[in-house]
């Protein structure tokens, strides 16, 4: 079998693990109707409505039908997103705040141009739409060319009647302010902006040969943006003194259909392999699935999300998360959700890592209903295996546990009908850099910059933390090593770092029983592990207190923010029961809670042996990533340390 | 003293430099770097140095009243256990005097050390540390005295340099 089959054999066994143990241990909580509590998954590439097939039906979003989705528009409010359902001659509404149950806002069903309350008027193949105010859109009718202002509050619709112009025709893209609707229309090569008060019509742009056909065009940080229908250019406009509009070119990201502006990025669609992109840079957005790989694109016999090469598309911001977009087509007759994270493969740990928290792409501001966690660790988290790593050339961020635990708990959320959706971001390094010692420094300030409600410190059985207490001074004011080493202090003298040290204690105890050495360089070493340390009462004793300071710190810079010390079992299982009574004593001690996840390692510890490589590096393979993520959320959830 | 320690240590250098893991630790994956190949010699004079001899083996920290420099020279391994190595060492003095010390301060003391082994992400497993010199000397009289490029003569040594240990 070749190696990418052989990792997607594990990735699919890994989802049907994950699966399985979802309906099995979720069997006690969930509803005997799952399908009545269903809400949408909470995840970067989603189902926001629709089944997929065609029809004009209401109700809960996976089974509404649309019959030919088009424009899409979110409602400031965040709390709306209306669909121009071009076949249906109807407007239909997405209620983002009602587990997007799908309704129809206006439109008999059938072709025409009646003006009136919004259920007795009617749409001629409703196309694009925008919203012009809080409750008020702006569509246009592509069967008759005509502007339609439709009043969600006041209940009515009426036509626009632009003066002096004939009905539109070939409209490509539409954007609108509160007072202006801008269309482009490539046909006669112009754009054209409507005061919505009067109906007065402008032409803005006419045959204009960097522009000779305007296609798409939207509002980005409140100025407009156009680009050519065959052109590979985007332009932004400004006011000029002459009465039309300056254009300057703004970016150049190739033929796009549609553009966006979310989270303060202008994204373009177009009909490409890689269809989104950032307009002003022309960086794709790589669509990446929950098994790490890249979605198949336009040309592949199943892409993930066809663009067409000409409008009908929908491309709309959704308003409550940042660089998150709806999108639709008539072809695809569901609306998606696609979210512009980082989860492609990291291709190299050492330089790509350091410094800032590996979810960055995550916005800074906290979506509503969201809950956030920061998982923190080693590379056990963050790593995959060297035959996963060679085979990909780095790992898939979307392989990692921290991404499976989000999956897991959204995927209990949306099946469980819980109106709750989760974010788990990373913040780790490889296990040289002590995991007892450097979260004290680093984990505060990400955890405060991305408002994290909880952290939780993934601590394996082994790691550096009392090499760093032996061969690293002693911090002012703080007492606990630094998180970086200091190079002189490295090359003193062993006895000179002792009379410093307050690890001094426990390494004569170590000493005495020939546990402990000190080189010639000055090297200060404890050879015995953390369970046989705990073994001993004196060293124990001294232990606890090492282990103990930077944890407690950790616990106070966090504060208010919850500190959750998990204890995991991979790797070495020598002196378990002892790490864990110690650890046990510890978190008592020092206040901090403990999600102690030995005993669910070995419950299941046969049955899914392997979790990880056997080569000597304990990382998970792709499948224990996705198992350890199950057992964390079933952990997290079950213990009421997460709300759900 | 400590407490500038973490900010001031050049991090884009050598990131966060840390002791060798525990023997269960994943990611101690040993890589022996090994002896650089016989043909490794002292480079002629006025020979560039390879920058691989630099890149993410030097840290910088400032401390009070001087800078400390640390170099783990591994990558240098054969030049500096040919006869050759004082002019070696003096020239590397020289050039990261010169691009790594800011000229605020003008004391330098210099570790130069051999780290034979690193863990799977490049990181030194300071378990294998070998300490090869230390220097102590003021950059400005360095920077002065030794030209760019220059191969110091013995003579001068002793006038460019305060301390110039070599094991």
């Amino acid at each position: 079998m070749p190696r990418r089959g052989w990792t997607r054999l594990w990735s699919g066994v890994a989802g049907l693990i994950a699966g399985a143990l979802l309906v099995t241990i979720g069997k006690g909580v969930m509803p005997s109707d799952a399908a009545r509590t269903l809400r949408p998954l909470y995840h970067r590439l989603a189902l926001v409505a629709g089944s997929g097939d065609q029809g004009t039906t209401d109700g809960p979003f996976a089974e509404a039908r649309f019959q030919e989705p088009a424009g899409l528009a979110g409602s400031p409010s965040g709390k709306l997103l209306v669909v121009a359902d071009r076949g249906g001659h109807r407007l239909r509404g997405v209620r983002l705040d009602d587990a997007n149950r799908v309704v129809t806002l206006a439109g008999t069903g059938q072709p025409g141009s009646a003006d009136g309350a919004l259920s007795s008027a009617s749409f001629d193949r409703p196309t694009h739409v925008q919203f012009i105010g809080p409750r008020q859109l702006v569509v246009w009718d592509a069967g008759s060319g005509l502007l339609r202002i439709v009043d969600l509050e006041g209940g009515t619709v009426r036509t626009l009647h632009a003066a002096g112009t004939a009905p539109f025709e070939d409209v490509w893209g539409l954007a609108a302010s509160e007072k202006e609707i801008f269309l482009s229309q490539p046909g006669p090569g112009r754009l054209v902006g409507v005061d919505i008060a009067s109906g007065r019509a402008r032409v803005l742009i006419e045959g204009d040969p960097r522009v000779p056909h305007p296609g798409a065009l939207a509002f980005h940080d409140a100025t407009l943006y156009l680009a050519d229908r065959d052109g590979t250019e985007v332009f932004r406009l400004g006011a000029s003194e002459k009465g039309s509009p300056d254009l300057a070119a703004a970016g150049a990201p190739g033929r796009l259909v549609a553009m966006a502006s979310a989270g303060g990025v202008l994204y373009g669609l177009r009909a490409a392999a890689e269809p989104l992109v950032r307009a002003l840079t022309g960086e794709p957005v790589p669509l990446i699935s929950a098994w790490g790989q890249d979605l198949p694109g336009r040309g592949s016999p199943k892409p993930y999300l066809e663009v067409p090469g000409s409008p009908p598309v929908g491309f709309a911001a959704d308003p409550r998360v940042e660089r998150t977009l709806f999108v639709t087509s008539p072809a695809l007759r569901r609306v998606l959700s696609i979210r512009d994270l980082d989860q492609g493969v990291r291709r190299d740990a050492l330089t790509e890592w350091p410094g800032e928290p590996d979810d960055d792409s995550y916005p800074k501001r906290k979506p509503d209903g969201v809950y956030r966690l920061l998982v923190v660790g080693d590379s056990r988290i963050f790593y995959g295996t060297d035959k996963e790593i060679e085979e990909h050339g780095g790992y898939p961020r979307a392989l990692t546990f921290p991404k499976r635990l989000e999956l897991i708990l959204n995927t209990r959320a949306a099946l469980e009908g819980r109106p709750i959706s989760y974010e788990v971001l990373t913040k780790a390094h490889g296990s040289s850099a002590p995991l007892g010692i450097w979260p004290a420094y680093e984990v505060p300030t990400v955890a405060k910059t991305w408002d994290v409600d909880t952290v939780v410190l993934m601590m394996p059985p082994a790691s550096s933390t009392l090499d760093a207490w032996l061969n690293r001074p002693p911090v002012a004011g703080s007492g606990i090593p630094p998180a970086d080493i200091d190079p002189e202090y490295l090359l003193l003298p062993a006895e000179a770092k002792l009379q410093k040290s307050p690890a001094a204690a426990l390494f004569r105890a170590c000493e005495r029983r020939g546990m402990a050495t000190a080189s010639p360089d000055g090297r200060l070493e404890i050879e015995a592990s953390l369970g046989k340390l705990a073994a001993e009462p004196e060293l124990r004793r001294e232990a606890l207190e090492l282990y103990g300071r930077p944890l407690e710190l950790l616990k106070k810079r966090l504060a208010p923010r919850r500190l959750v010390f998990c204890f995991f079992p991979l790797g070495s299982r020598e002196g378990l029961g002892e790490q864990r009574d110690f650890y046990r004593e510890l978190c008592s001690k020092r206040g901090i809670e403990l999600l102690d996840l030995v005993p669910a390692f070995d419950v299941l510890r046969e049955a899914f042996y392997p979790l990880s490589e056997l080569s000597g590096n304990d990382h998970f393979h792709a499948a224990g990533h996705a198992v350890f993520g199950y057992l964390v959320a079933h952990e997290l959830v079950s213990r009421h340390i997460v709300p759900f | 003293m400590s407490c500038c320690l973490a900010a001031l240590v050049l991090a884009a250098l050598f990131t966060t430099g840390a002791p060798g893991g525990s023997p269960a630790a994943p990611l101690t994956k040993v890589t022996p770097l090994g002896t650089p190949p016989a043909s490794a010699a002292a480079p002629a004079a006025a020979t560039p140095f390879p920058a691989a001899w630099f890149d993410k083996n030097v840290i910088v920290t400032k401390k009070e009243g001087y800078v400390h420099v640390f170099w783990n020279a591994q990558e240098a391994r054969g030049p500096l256990t040919g006869p050759d190595k004082r002019m070696v060492l003096a020239r590397v003095a020289r050039r990261l005097a010169a691009e790594k010390v800011g000229a605020g301060v003008d004391r330098v003391k210099m570790d130069v050390v051999f780290v034979r082994e690193r863990d799977r992400y490049g990181m030194p497993r300071w378990d294998t540390l070998e300490k090869v010199a230390h220097l102590e000397f003021s950059r400005d009289a360095l920077l002065e005295g030794l030209k760019e490029g220059a191969v110091p003569e013995k003579a001068q040594m002793a006038r460019l340099f305060e301390i110039f240990e070599v094991r």
